[in-house]
């Protein structure tokens, strides 16, 4: 186990635990974090080479809610699989976070960016490399260089001049159009910068929609039945929780796309807003102003509550987990009631697969 | 009951945009009209919202990286890895989509679908393998070793090594428990153990030429020797004209990626005796693929001091000897001594097994 995970391990308690995983995650980790996503996103969403701030902080939560969970399984059942190198562990997570979002968000870059890592390594004319921490690309001779500022000049301009259809082109053809802008780029260019010159044309789509089925007419009545159930028990739960952990996990209610969900629960007539309001103690004119700006982000939610960004997180964590058990159980139930009836209600199988 | 609610307030509800009046206002109404509920179920796309709830409540998964879906559609995860990333994969649409289409655009086999067979084995596996186990094993993105050599390879092959450092020992390929192990009936003619002799190399092993070397020992009174290299389906790949001497190298290439069996048929007065010979196991070798042969022979040529990182890829791409030999060069004070020292190990069990 990595020695700078000993403390937090061998806390005598838990409030001494919490105390050490926020030192790890608020020292280590979210560093670490900060570095990694400001790179991976730096070409994608704002303008001016930003990242959109929200998207961000939402890669970001996304890894550190695993890595929290990570490290609590690991104080409970400190044998199973210890992490030997906890910067490398995070930085793994950290990197899987990164790909999962611009797959979601960026899906037609996603799509050019694996293509043209996987020509760069498997054309023997071309190749990857990293140098200092940065994946660089270029013809295979220039492998092991560092990227050039010039080179990357010259690629900007010759993207600028190309007009093919990257994303339509095979495999051949796409491998010849990366060695003419190698060439035209005259030496090795960091492969982030690559993929946005070659994919200066996409168009993505505004909102990107998570891989699921889209219902465009009423969905069947046992669907239904079985959506209502699940998420009155969900709401049971959730009451059940202790108020910070109910304002920490509904507040930030997303889906994949980051829009908030929390409507879901009036609609499906499981809670109205004035009852949802009254489960997290807040007046209900002022949920109701509240319920325009959400989801909020855990910088805001944390204002409300008195505590710092990663506190909210670790709120959150801890319903989920609650959550998480307990869903478990009642898809598993519901899973293997569906198993005697013939036409299985496909978002319901979904769901079951998608725990 | 107040007056139902429009399509446009229905859609207004869902996307947070009402004022705050008429928010509450519409939420009365919703909370007492069935109606209007079950129209904004269908014009919200509600049903499938529930997924993405379902999805909130949960630990999210860990997804493949860019680099893990790269060395997944190209066939290089092995073991472990591979296991979490199918498991993944039949688990996560927006990750199997991405697999599905560089398998596609590639021309690389698509994936299987088992999630209408195994969704509950899915679940279970990916419940039961702990996502750390993976993760402390695959892909170390941004701490780079201070290996020689190291900064040189690709991505891919970096994290080959990661891995092996990581979990203590390189490992060998999958396709060698298939040619070090088997002890199939011999093919050809047959003759008793004492009436034959034994092939040398290539045996058990990958080879980096696509025209290795054939050695066997000599057997006393024989005239000359024949040899035959067959695929795996027996057919035959090259054959030898008659050579006086207990080698020979093939005139042409033999395609690589694939394992193979040879055999020698020596002519000894009016009588043949082939090798291997039953109960002998069958002499099986795999010519490397090209890329990770070039890998390899880069290396070597621009960093040939490199032995850790040579021994790990070399054991990797199942080039055994080469492994060892790299392994034993290793300096003890080097930092990865202990890897080339446990993988030295393995390779000896291997020996030893066979």
């Amino acid at each position: 186990m990595d020695p700078i995970l000993r403390r937090f391990v061998d806390a005598a308690d838990e409030a001494e635990a919490a105390r050490e995983l926020d030192d790890l995650i608020a020292q280590q980790a979210l560093p670490l974090a900060r570095a990694i996503v400001a790179r991976k996103l730096s070409s994608y969403g704002g303008g001016g080479g930003h990242p959109d701030v929200q998207d961000r902080d939402d890669v970001i939560g996304e890894a550190m809610v695993v890595l929290i969970e990570r490290l609590h399984r690991m104080r409970q059942t400190p044998d199973e699989g210890a992490i030997e190198q906890f910067e490398n562990y995070a930085a793994a997570v950290i990197h899987s976070a990164c790909a999962h979002h611009i797959r979601r968000r960026h899906p037609e870059r996603a799509r050019l960016k694996d293509r043209l890592r996987y020509v760069f390594s498997t054309d023997r004319r071309l190749a990857l490399w990293s140098t200092n921490q940065t994946l660089v690309c270029g013809l295979s001779e220039w492998r092991g260089r560092a990227p050039e500022p010039d080179a990357g000049q010259a690629l900007r301009r010759s993207a600028d001049r190309d007009e093919q259809q990257w994303a339509s082109l095979d495999r051949s053809g796409l491998a010849r159009a990366v060695i003419e802008l190698a060439f035209a780029s005259g030496g090795p260019t960091e492969f982030e910068a690559f993929v946005a010159a070659a994919a200066a044309h996409i168009a993505e789509p505004k909102e990107v929609v998570e891989v699921v089925p889209s219902p465009s007419r009423e969905p069947p009545q046992d669907l239904v039945i079985e959506h209502r159930h699940f998420l009155e028990h969900v709401w049971a739960e959730i009451r059940a929780l202790p108020v910070r952990q109910r304002i920490a996990l509904l507040l930030n209610l997303r889906d994949a796309n980051g829009a908030g969900i929390l409507w879901l629960l009036p609609i499906a007539g499981i809670a109205s807003i004035r009852q949802i309001a009254r489960v997290l103690e807040i007046e209900e004119s002022e949920f109701a102003r509240l319920w325009l700006e959400m989801p909020l982000d855990d910088t805001a939610i944390g204002g409300r509550l008195g505590c710092t960004r990663q506190q909210v997180i670790n709120l959150r964590l801890s319903a989920r987990k609650r959550l998480f058990n307990r869903v478990e159980q009642l898809l598993t139930s519901a899973f293997e009631r569906q198993q005697g009836r013939a036409n299985l209600a496909p978002v319901s199988a979904s769901l079951k697969g998608s725990v | 009951m107040s007056t139902h609610l429009s399509d446009l307030e229905l859609r207004r509800f869902a996307a947070g945009s009402l004022a705050a009046d008429d928010l509450l206002r519409a939420d009365d109404h919703l909370s007492e009209c069935r109606d209007c509920r079950q129209r904004a179920t269908v014009l919200t796309g509600a049903a499938a919202t529930v997924d993405a709830f379902h999805a909130h409540l949960s630990v999210p998964a860990t997804h493949l990286s860019e680099e893990e879906l790269q060395l997944f559609v190209q066939g290089r995860l092995v073991g472990l890895q591979l296991d979490a990333a199918t498991s993944h994969v039949n688990d996560c649409a927006t990750c199997a989509q991405s697999v599905d289409d560089l398998r596609s655009w590639s021309g690389s086999p698509p994936r299987s679908r088992i999630r209408p067979i195994a969704i509950a084995a899915a679940v279970l596996i990916a419940l039961l393998i702990p996502a750390a186990v993976w993760l402390a094993q695959i892909t170390r993105h941004d701490v780079a070793p201070s290996l020689a050599g190291f900064d040189a390879l690709a991505p891919a092959e970096q994290s080959q090594v990661r891995a092996a450092l990581d979990a203590g020992a390189a490992t060998l390929p999958s396709f060698m428990s298939e040619i070090a192990a088997s002890r199939e009936v011999l093919m050809g003619s047959r003759t008793t153990a004492l009436d034959t002799f034994a092939l040398t190399a290539p045996v058990g092993t990958a080879t980096l030429s696509d025209r290795p070397v054939f050695e066997w020992q000599p057997l006393p009174g024989a005239l000359d020797y024949v040899v035959s290299i067959f695929d795996e389906r027996s057919n035959v790949i090259a054959r030898s004209d008659a050579v006086m001497q207990a080698r020979w190298t093939p005139s042409t290439p033999i395609p690589r990626g694939q394992t193979y069996v040879w055999q020698v048929a020596a002519r000894r007065g009016s009588e043949f005796v082939t090798a291997p010979a039953a109960p002998a196991p069958l002499a099986k070798f795999h010519i490397l693929d090209a890329h990770s042969a070039d890998v390899v022979r880069q290396m070597e040529a621009q960093h040939p001091g490199s032995h850790v990182v040579l021994g790990i890829l070399s054991m990797q791409a199942g080039l055994r000897d080469d492994a060892a030999r790299h392994f034993r060069l290793v300096p003890p004070t080097d930092q990865g001594a202990e890897v080339a020292q446990r993988s030295l190990e393995r390779l000896q069990a291997l020996e030893h097994r066979q």
